[in-house]
């Protein structure tokens, strides 16, 4: 199909081809088309398969309002072919329809439809027999929705960046209003943004042939240093924050005001067969033949409610369209376009509307009718008129969304037939142009630059002349406000005898007015109930075309006035949008100590821990716990916990903070510490390390880091003691040297003396070990002789490679937290979190001996814990072993006659002991040596018997030789 | 006691073994083809195999360097003993830049070879090996920042010497305009392959490139 | 949920740059022995405000200051944020 000639303000280049595929056809279009424009300027008609009942459907707005061109690009589902510019190359395939758009088997759903799909068929169909679901699962999924995503990550080919932009102002919509209110603000110093969901900003302008006049403006605006966005929707506002998607970047804009130049949103008409291909909306008509030199169709029926189907109808006349027959709701209309029609001897029928459209995969007549305020016929008033294109134009709805979501209380108008923003705005919001009701062009412009000077003002910009003129500008606008309504409400629908076929209130979801009246009768008669119930207003269009359409059907069948119904919470996203930008880059926080290359290259297996990446084992757990037992080891433990408490109130703090007493620990010595709430629970273990009278080094768990340094800091915040606490877990790597060969492994690198005379356990020393400077402390979770060595963290390969190096010849071996947690096991110590949980006390975790009630001061748990100790114990915290090798789930129940009495915590085979051992929750009366339990795990029944000691060097010897 | 412990600093050749600091970037440099040299007892990335780029990007779109070794001192104390700055606004004196992070607390950056001495002088724990620190620089250096951080840089909120603790890449992090369009971000060293990962990912598209210490200007 | 709470000592940042730390409980006195049940109200009882409350934040991402907000918890509107003072808080 050949173009029409140039048309002012035309958007394609006639000089530059641009082609592509659509079901693998060649479609040939120019520069500056959209998908749609090309397709259709070949030729196509039907653009996509509705939701549910396979019917054809053609383009309607042409401007990203509705569902009706959704396309899959390059795999890619759910994008808007008429605004999606056309790219040399591109592949477009047709959604939901099989084999082929223009045979859709599934079509049949539409004959059936009305028995098989009633309103929430879902709830009522396809539920017997049961064991059949599955199978009806997978043929709904595959007959309902909008296309498929692509199946494997290598099918995504986005790239989705988030983009932070501060703002003093940002303007939503870049119609005449937007750019009037963007310039303004800028021009008094304003930094603005402003977004626009079209190709371009223009808004209506675009549509009325006024391109120049569009561009010249957002040239300035741009020239002026407005910052503009197009294509971008505005995805919603969320406290303040409007995300808006632009191409593969998802931008958050913060912006100190915003303006709402939204504009409104025009409107279809409800009747039999108002969703065929070829009936159109006067806007998507305009659009096509002033931007792409299209000629919508040859012969033309118009219905409308207002002048701008009128307009429409001018328009389409001078393109060469034939207009067969006008129906006016109006009962006197008047004006230019008007008499221009008149004047070229078109029937207008007035005080008339469409109500009934007819064809099979197009539209081929339209039954205009004069109707009574309900939408009924007029007996005899019908008359039925061939064309090919049906131009609706059913008045305007102000895109109220994103106000409501900014707190805007959107209510029904009576006089407008809309809903509109009533009362003042939330603070820092302004609203400028259609979506304030206007439609004069002075009065549009003005509101923009009213809202550009109020929001520039509010930023603490201008000055006494732009304070004088926003005055004058705004007494000029509250003169232009129309007093009277643009036009005639439309019916919820109109019918008449003539009427056959479905009538859709809602084409996203398929959703006919039949249905709306259904769900009333079956009780579910309020806009938000029905909206769940049909799913009217929830898909792609997010109600822009249907929210108006569905509240009149719901008024007319409750009875109700529109303004009772209301309307349905706006929220985001305003515009569909790929999930895959919502995403962002796929990347995610990871800690990784010094030497995690190392570990990756030795083969670690490595796991997430706490926020780090961890080696679980180095590949053989096993004979990395005997190296430990026989020879030596050595594991990264640089993600433990560390900081440094200094101040010479520090001992005081922290004999605050634990329930143990520290302040009398002598420099150089190590004590273990838990730390508990003020309801007397264990949050957290670790070494406390006396370096100097006033200088302490506390070490916690690797994943309790975070939250002890923020629960020390929260005290102090209150206290205000003169301490410091200083977090330097980042700043240190650690390695855990343990074995019976781990002095002499230490011995050779340093000029310290190592012998357990000179370095006891529970000693720290500070010294250089090859060459680099460090803290070492002698304490020893994993039970055997060692040395946990702390050292800035720039030297972990360098410590890394020499320990490895030096302990070559007695056998050393890396161990990971998987050997770690079965040394630990043997020596009953617990783990916090996994043994104990956020109700565990310490006497009931076995360490009475931790708390020191005859501390003379107050201490965060105490009056909870000697509460405690005055209580009766009922469970107790004990290690247990079973004989017969099974090793029991951890999380498995401890039983006692028959009943979950306990469960076990930690569990494993220890190589070293030649039995399976464990840590458990069981009974007071049960946490004796000796004791026998029975522990339920998977349907078996393990018998184990309870100890209270460690299971491997109980009196510690190995530990302190 | 001292807190020796914590200074790279002071490490030192000792029984053959002749410690070398290195950047917890440095994995990654090295997996990029830099070139390394000993500066200051640090192993520093001089160039990444094409110095004439490098320099091209710093100038054109924005060059991402490795700059941990910098070093790094907490100053804590009561606001009185510390020098008077206002929490957000730091100032470069005596070859150092001196951040103010709370009324209480300062963070002094400064070359590896002058930390020993402001050490002396300070009531300082040395975090040199806590924090990384990245350079982001160039005429997009700002557009690679609003890509991972929800902090406002524009120069009306932070002008040069503007110091902005907040988070970037979804971690904590502090924020330095050295100056027009250089920016350092310093953050904790465990999360340094990763933030790295992240300003890389989001520089590339813009045309950015990492750059060895020769072209760190 | 994303509005923006003005640390006050960093100034305004968006409030994942926080953790939030609860409504402000008052603690029982340092050497008072409080019974049971006032020992349970304080660990375990919140009131659970509809409206303006009190409450501890604490800047994560940034200073890592602990604070005082008064915020309205229906509208997330934060009416101050004030550094603890020497008195204390709870």
């Amino acid at each position: 199909m050949s173009r029409l000639p140039p048309q002012p303000g035309e958007r394609i280049d006639r000089s530059r081809a641009v082609t592509f595929s659509f079901d693998g056809r060649c479609v040939r279009g120019l520069e500056g088309d959209t998908i749609a424009s090309a397709l259709f300027a070949s030729g196509q008609r039907v653009f996509s398969r509705s939701f549910k009942y396979h019917r054809p459907r053609g383009l309607l707005c042409c401007a990203g309002q509705c569902p009706n061109c959704l396309v899959a690009v390059d795999g890619a589902p759910g994008v808007r072919a008429c605004t999606e510019p056309a790219r040399e190359g591109m592949r477009v395939e047709h959604l939901n329809a099989r084999p082929s758009l223009k045979w859709d088997a599934l079509r049949v759903t539409d004959l059936l439809g009305g028995r098989l799909m009633p309103a929430g068929f879902y709830y009522k169909t396809f539920l017997r027999p049961r064991r059949l679901w599955p199978l009806y699962e997978r043929v709904l999924r595959r007959a309902a929705g909008l296309g498929l995503a692509p199946a494997s990550q290598d099918g995504r080919r986005r790239r989705a960046d988030y983009r932070r932009r501060h703002a003093d102002v940002l303007v939503v919509g870049g119609g005449p209003a937007g750019l009037c209110a963007a310039l303004r603000a800028r021009v008094l110093g304003a930094d603005v943004v402003l977004v626009d969901e079209g190709a371009e900003p223009g808004g209506h302008l675009l549509v009325e042939g006024r391109s120049e006049q569009a561009r010249s403006l957002a040239a300035e605006a741009h020239e002026a240093g407005v910052e503009i966005l197009a294509p971008a929707a505005a995805l919603g506002f969320f406290d303040g924050l409007v995300a808006v998607w632009h191409g593969d970047t998802l931008h958050q804009i913060r912006a100190a005001q915003h303006v709402a130049a939204t504009g409104a949103i025009e409107q279809p008409l409800v009747f039999a067969g108002n969703d065929l291909p070829g009936v159109m909306l006067s806007s998507g008509a305009r659009r096509l033949a002033a931007l792409y030199a299209l000629r919508p169709g040859h012969t033309a029926a118009v219905a409308t409610a207002t002048d701008q189907g009128l307009e429409a109808a001018v328009a389409l006349l001078d393109v060469g369209v034939r207009i067969a027959a006008v129906a006016d709701l109006r009962p006197a209309p008047d004006g230019r376009a008007l008499r221009r029609l008149e004047a070229e001897g078109i029937p207008v029928l007035r005080g008339a509307t469409v109500v009934c459209a007819e064809g099979r995969n197009a539209v081929r007549s339209a039954t205009l009718a004069r109707v009574d305020g309900d939408g009924r016929a007029l007996e005899g008033s019908e008359i039925e008129v061939p064309c090919d294109l049906l131009v609706v134009s059913g008045g305007l709805s102000p895109a109220t969304a994103l106000l409501a979501q900014a707190g805007a209380k959107p209510a029904y108008e009576q006089a407008a037939g809309a809903f509109m923003s009533q009362g003042p705005l939330p603070a820092g919001v302004h609203a400028a142009g259609a979506v304030t009701g206007l439609h004069d062009d002075e009065a549009i412009e003005l509101s923009g630059r009213v809202a550009g000077a109020e929001a520039a003002h509010a930023v603490g910009l201008g000055d006494a002349v732009s304070h004088a003129r926003l005055e004058r500008d705004a007494t000029r606008l509250a003169e232009l406000r129309p007093a009277t309504p643009a036009g005639a409400v439309p019916p919820a629908s109109a019918v008449s005898g003539k009427s056959k076929g479905k009538c859709f209130a809602c084409l996203c979801e398929d959703v006919t007015t039949e249905e709306i009246r259904q769900s009333v009768e079956e009780g579910f008669d309020s806009i938000e109930l029905s909206k769940r119930y049909t799913t009217v207003t929830m898909g792609p269009c997010q109600g822009r075309m249907c929210q108006l359409p569905a509240v009149r059907v719901m008024a007319r069948e409750t009875g109700l006035e529109l303004a009772e119904v209301g309307t349905t919470t706006a929220r985001p996203p305003w515009s569909a949008v790929p999930l895959g930008v919502l995403a962002g880059r796929p990347l995610q926080p990871a800690k990784r100590s010094s030497i995690h290359h190392r570990h990756r290259e030795l083969g670690a297996n490595v796991l997430w821990a706490g926020g780090w990446r961890r080696p679980y084992d180095y590949g053989d757990p096993r004979a990395e716990v005997m190296a430990v037992h026989e020879a030596a080891g050595v594991i990264d433990v640089s993600p433990l916990g560390k900081l440094l408490v200094r101040g010479p109130e520090a001992g005081a703090f922290l004999d605050r903070l634990y329930p143990n007493r520290l302040s009398t620990l002598g420099p150089g010595r190590i004590r273990y510490g838990i730390l508990g709430s003020d309801a007397g629970r264990i949050m957290d273990d670790g070494t406390v390390c006396r370096l100097d009278e006033d200088a302490f080094y506390v070490t916690t768990t690797s994943s309790g880091a975070g939250a002890v340094d923020e629960w020390f800091s929260w005290w102090l915040a209150d206290w205000c003691m003169d301490v410091q606490v200083t977090d330097v877990t980042e700043a240190l790597s650690a390695v855990n040297l343990a074995g019976p060969r781990a002095r002499e492994v230490l011995d050779g690198l340093t000029a310290l003396e190592c012998s357990n005379e000179a370095f006891g356990y529970l000693d720290a020393r500070q010294g250089h070990v090859a060459g680099v400077p460090c803290l070492i402390l002698r304490i020893g979770f994993v039970g055997e002789l060692g040395y946990e060595i702390h050292f800035p963290s720039a030297f972990g390969q360098h410590m890394w490679d020499v320990l490895l190096q030096a302990g070559a010849d007695a056998g050393i071996r890396p161990f990971g937290l998987e050997p770690q947690r079965l040394l630990r096991l043997q020596k009953l110590h617990v783990i916090v979190g996994q043994d104990t949980d956020s109700e565990s006390n310490p006497y009931e975790a076995a360490m009475p001996w931790i708390v020191k009630l005859d501390k003379e001061d107050d201490f965060i748990g105490r009056w909870a814990l000697e509460q405690a100790s005055e209580r009766e114990l009922a469970t107790g915290l004990v290690g247990f072993q079973t004989s017969d090798g099974v090793v029991p789930t951890e999380g498995a129940a401890v039983l006692v006659d028959g009943a979950p009495a306990g469960r076990v915590t930690s569990s494993r085979f220890s190589p070293k002991l030649g039995h399976v051992i464990g840590i458990a929750w069981v009974p007071a009366e049960l946490a004796r040596d000796g004791a026998g339990i029975t522990i339920a795990d998977n349907g078996h029944r393990l018998s184990a018997t309870v100890t209270t000691k460690p299971f491997y060097d109980p009196d510690g010897t190995r530990l302190r030789s | 006691m001292s807190l020796d412990f914590l200074s790279p600093d002071l490490a030192r050749p000792d029984r053959g073994f002749e410690p070398l600091a290195r950047s917890p970037i440095e994995p990654s440099l090295r997996r990029a083809g830099a070139r390394f040299e000993v500066r200051d007892g640090w192993s520093v990335a001089i160039d990444l195999g094409d110095a004439a780029a490098e320099q091209e990007a710093a100038r054109s779109s924005v060059a991402v360097a490795d700059r941990c070794a910098l070093g790094k001192l907490e100053v804590t104390g009561p606001a009185s003993s510390l020098p008077e700055l206002a929490p957000g606004a730091a100032v470069h004196r005596e070859g150092a830049w001196w951040c103010p992070v709370t009324a209480e607390r300062m963070l002094v950056l400064c070359p590896p070879v002058a930390t020993a001495e402001l050490r002396e002088r300070l009531p300082a724990v040395d975090l040199t090996t806590g924090l990384a620190a990245v350079g982001i620089a160039g005429p997009r250096a700002r557009d690679v920042l609003a890509r991972l951080s929800a902090l406002d840089l524009r120069p009306q909120s932070t002008p040069e010497g503007g110091f902005r603790p907040g988070s970037v890449a979804r971690v904590p992090a502090m924020v330095l305009r050295e100056g027009g369009d250089r920016f350092l971000v310093l953050f904790g060293s465990a999360y340094a392959q990763y933030v790295w990962t992240a300003v890389c990912d989001a520089a590339g598209p813009l045309g950015g490139r990492v750059v060895g210490a020769g072209q760190d200007a | 949920m994303s509005f923006v709470l003005s640390c006050p000592v960093c100034g305004a940042r968006e409030v994942t740059d926080f953790r939030y730390g609860g409504e402000i409980v008052a603690r029982p006195d340092a050497g008072s022995s409080p019974s049971p049940r006032e020992l349970n109200l304080y660990n375990y009882f919140r009131r659970n405000t509809a409206g303006v409350q009190r409450e501890w934040w604490y800047h994560r991402s940034g200073c890592r200051s602990w604070f005082v907000a008064e915020r309205d918890t229906r509208t997330n509107e934060v009416l101050s944020t004030t550094l603890p003072s020497e008195e204390g808080v709870r």
